[in-house]
């Protein structure tokens, strides 16, 4: 008996060892010994569509991956959370955070040839704030107007140097500029090219464009493109890369396993079951980004029922989050406890509102003894999505357990988009808020993401309602919003957390709208690919991982045949 | 009295195609939003301005359809709306159709080159352990989905035994064994129904061919089994089997949306899904005109074909 438990206790360390190293070997892939081999191209399934490329074509996740092949951004983000320059060379700001100037790194061309210089960033930034739109010489720039709205100038001041004005002092304005992620350096000819901005994607990045439908974006490789490795040798090391849109897991698991696909990215909404498959497969590397993606339910403040606090308050007390994130993620995420995750720096427990079925039913009769209706409301799905319409009758029976009735709403996911910007649900849920930083948090909680300034550009044009169309939940809150302006101009990194953790407490309080769970993405790839996160940034340092946004294709590379 | 007869089959078609598309064309209409807003859902009031009188949207139904069948007979169908510009819907087509019209020609190749011999054997055989066997297992396929057998292909020839592979397409520029590699599985997915449907189609018509006296005699002149079934009952047998083929030709193109995802060949059926996920009107329209033009392209060869095919028909049909 004694043998055989020590016999144990040897297999336990053994297979916990085995274990912390298959772990390791997930987290941080590496095949330092190997030299990186040029040529050969890889095959990515990956599980959205292509949009567009233009500024108002929000390339979401792994198209947004596929996208960052052709386009790189003026910053990046560090696996600390740290925004460094990358595109740009230096940044330097006032000491009031309220003017920032950027310097183009030299040397770094656009795929039509053309340099990147202080007129490519004065257009870019231009474009995305909807100057150029107001001048009829560039398309709308979509949400990009409402992020980038405390610019209230941009200015040249060599040929090198672009000077930005803030209208509030923003000592993370860099996480602006980055915007998760999203913030290309396009060339001026795309943006300015008229019917062709949204098909022909021109930027600066390792992969230059062969051919983009809906559902295929192709890419090869840039002969000029302007990094090295630390050899000294040409990047990419890859010819080409085909993505290509799977929408089905299954098509994407089975081209993986067939050899099909070299690469395949995976959600924990509704595909955790198959990414679990595939960390057991010997033949795959599965790596996972960290849970800093916050799906939202957003319960609209502006309209009945929810223009109610015990109305709102009643859903978010309804929800068993813990019940929620076992049946439907199988434990892979973790519940919420907060409107963001933990890696956020506006993360407070405090206030957030947590299943109490009593208190929701509670809630809910206190709505009727106020408006004198009982609790009921429409919720959105995507229409032939099963994950979308289990997810929405997972909540549907949470609220039929308080009493609330909670009408199911098939549509599809354009009529989603279209109607919940102008925020015209009741409630719906959508994964917005996601990050360490606040850049892509703040839009989505603020009514006016231009800080009230009231002579902002496109503060007497049609495009004004950028300002306030991010925040779903379409609420006004002056107690959390003055918080967040106060964060955003408080340096000190201390003092700026609690700020922002006020807010969150705020608007947790006031059951603004509420989370369930947590998410990350995942991708596996097959043996045969190389350099997976290997490559650092040229200031030094590594990117994250994987994030929503997959990997960096840069200095991946592939093995035999 | 035969051209007038053609001439009629064809001024019947055309209507059909008119019923179509002028219908989609009036489904626009009837959006009760602007068609502008939501192909330009972040455009300017201006833009969606000039959209509106370029499409034709301010020229009310008839003017709009009338601008729209003018530009679609002249091959614009028009463009398909992004945020940033647009594309012309003809070069989407371009890489789609050729994807469409393989994987349907292939599927009906590969359907009526099995059905065909089983079905006039399975009547031949009729009633015997042969018969009932063939008959059974056609039977049991007929109620397989397409989907679940390419699922099944998938996991067994794409997974396990690593044959051919589970996405893409090649066109025949990359090679033809790349080209046909990727087809077998998409192709072999979708024939299975149609074996099964064409056979017993094909079983049934002979059976009752079989039972006519000029067969009786022919046995009786002696002439061989052979002939006679494909000689003198196989003809006037398949004109039932041609006229379903033709139906499903069309529905083929347009309508193997769940093949094409699986596989990832997306042909002309997800340009419709994407389309109407898109909320790309102009484009769906054009697309469904399309393929109205097809059904009705091969009715009409399979009404053609069916009067030489056996010449009764063709009598029958002028005559009523």
């Amino acid at each position: 008996m004694k043998h055989l438990f020590r016999g144990g206790r040897r297999k336990v360390a053994a297979v916990m060892a085995v274990a912390l190293v298959a772990s390791l070997s997930q987290v941080a892939p590496t095949s330092a010994a190997e030299t990186p081999k040029t040529g050969g191209t890889l095959s990515v399934g990956i599980f959205d569509s292509f949009p567009g490329y233009c500024m108002a074509d929000n390339l979401a996740n792994s198209s947004l991956m596929a996208g960052r092949t052709i386009y790189e951004t003026w910053v990046e983000q560090r696996v600390d959370g740290k925004i460094v320059p990358y595109v740009l060379s230096a940044v330097e700001n006032s000491t009031d955070f309220k003017q920032w100037k950027l310097t183009v790194r030299p040397g770094v061309l656009f795929h039509d040839g053309t340099p990147v210089n202080a007129d490519a960033l004065v257009t870019n930034l231009q474009a995305l704030r909807g100057a150029l739109t107001l001048l009829g010489k560039a398309p709308s720039p979509g949400t990009a107007g409402g992020f980038t709205a405390n610019i209230t100038e941009v200015i040249k001041v060599s040929d090198s140097a672009v000077q930005v004005n803030l209208y509030r002092p923003q000592v993370d304005f860099l996480e602006t500029l980055y915007a998760s992620g999203r913030f290309f350096v396009r060339a001026p000819s795309q943006i300015l090219g008229g019917a062709k901005c949204s098909t022909t994607p021109i930027g600066t990045g390792p992969f230059k464009l062969v051919s983009t439908k809906l559902n295929e974006l192709v890419v090869t490789k840039n002969a000029s493109y302007w990094r090295k490795d630390p050899s000294g040798a040409s990047l990419p090391y890859l010819d080409g890369i085909t993505f290509t849109f799977l929408v089905e897991t299954a098509s994407r698991v089975s081209g993986l396993k067939s050899k099909s696909l070299d690469i395949a990215m995976f959600t924990s909404a509704g595909e955790v079951k198959q990414i679990r498959d595939l960390q057991k497969n010997k033949n795959m590397t599965v790596i996972e980004s960290p849970e800093e993606y916050y799906p939202s339910i957003w319960l609209n403040n502006r309209i009945a029922p929810f223009s109610s606090k015990n109305a709102r308050l009643a859903v978010s007390y309804a929800i068993d989050r813990v019940d929620y994130n076992k049946v439907r993620n199988r434990d892979y995420v973790s519940a919420a406890k907060s409107i963001v995750g933990p890696a956020n720096i506006m993360y407070n427990e405090k206030g957030f509102i947590q299943y109490d079925l009593k208190k929701a039913k509670d809630a809910a009769a206190a709505y009727k003894t106020e408006t004198g209706k009982d609790l009921e409301f429409s919720f959105p799905y995507t229409a032939g999505s099963t994950e979308s319409l289990a997810n929405a009758t997972q909540i549907q029976k949470y609220m039929t357990a308080a009493g609330i009735k909670m009408n199911l709403l098939p549509l599809t996911t354009a009529e989603i988009i279209q109607r919940a910007f102008p925020q015209q649900f009741q409630a719906m849920a959508l994964l917005l808020m996601e990050g360490a930083g606040t850049a892509f948090i703040a839009p989505f909680i603020t009514s006016d993401t231009s800080g009230g300034n009231q002579t902002h550009i496109l503060r007497k044009t049609p495009l004004a309602v950028l300002y306030g169309i991010l925040n779903l939940s379409a609420f006004t809150d002056t107690v959390s919003e003055d918080l967040i302006w106060q964060a955003k101009a408080e340096p000190n990194a201390a003092k700026r957390k609690a700020l922002y953790g006020k807010a969150t407490q705020q608007i947790q309080t006031e059951a603004r709208l509420t989370t369930i769970s947590y998410q990350k993405y995942a991708l596996a790839y097959r043996t045969n690919v190389k350099g997976v996160g290997e490559l650092g940034l040229t200031q030094g340092g590594q990117r994250k991982l994987m994030t929503n946004f997959g990997i960096d294709f840069t200095g991946v590379w592939k093995s035999g045949k | 009295m035969r051209a007038a007869y053609y001439l009629q089959r064809s001024a019947q078609l055309l209507i059909v195609v008119f019923c179509v598309t002028f219908g989609c064309s009036l489904l626009l209409q009837l959006i009760p939003v602007s068609p502008a807003e939501i192909l330009l859902p972040v455009g300017s009031p201006e833009e969606r301005a000039l959209l509106t009188s370029e499409i034709g949207l301010d020229r009310g139904p008839i003017g709009y359809y009338i601008k729209w069948l003018g530009e679609f007979v002249r091959g614009d169908f028009g463009d398909i709306y992004y945020s940033g510009g647009r594309e012309a819907v003809s070069s989407r087509l371009a890489v789609a159709f050729p994807r469409s019209m393989w994987l349907m020609i292939y599927t009906q190749v590969l359907a009526l080159a099995i059905a065909i011999p089983l079905g006039v054997w399975s009547a031949y055989r009729v009633g015997r352990r042969t018969d009932r066997v063939i008959s059974n297992v056609l039977f049991a396929l007929s109620s397989v989905p397409s989907f679940a057998i390419a699922l099944v292909l998938v996991l067994l020839v794409g997974v396990r035994w690593q044959l051919l592979p589970t996405l893409d397409y090649q066109p025949y520029s990359s090679g033809i064994w790349e080209h046909f590699k990727h087809m077998i599985m998409p192709v072999v997915s979708l024939s299975v129904g149609l074996i099964a449907s064409y056979t017993r189609l094909l079983r049934a018509d002979m059976i009752a061919t079989l039972r006519e006296d000029y067969i009786t005699m022919a046995a009786s002149k002696g002439l061989s089994d052979r002939r006679i079934l494909w000689r003198h009952a196989f003809r006037p047998s398949s004109v039932t089997l041609f006229t379903s083929a033709a139906l499903n030709m069309g529905g083929l193109i347009g309508g193997a949306i769940v093949i094409e995802t699986i596989f990832a060949t997306y042909g002309v059926g997800f340009e419709v899904f994407a389309a109407i996920s898109g909320r790309q009107y102009i484009a769906l329209q054009s697309i469904v005109g399309l393929i109205s033009i097809f059904y009705v392209l091969f009715n009409l060869i399979v009404d053609v074909a069916a009067g030489y095919v056996d010449p009764r028909t063709r009598d029958r049909r002028i005559n009523a």
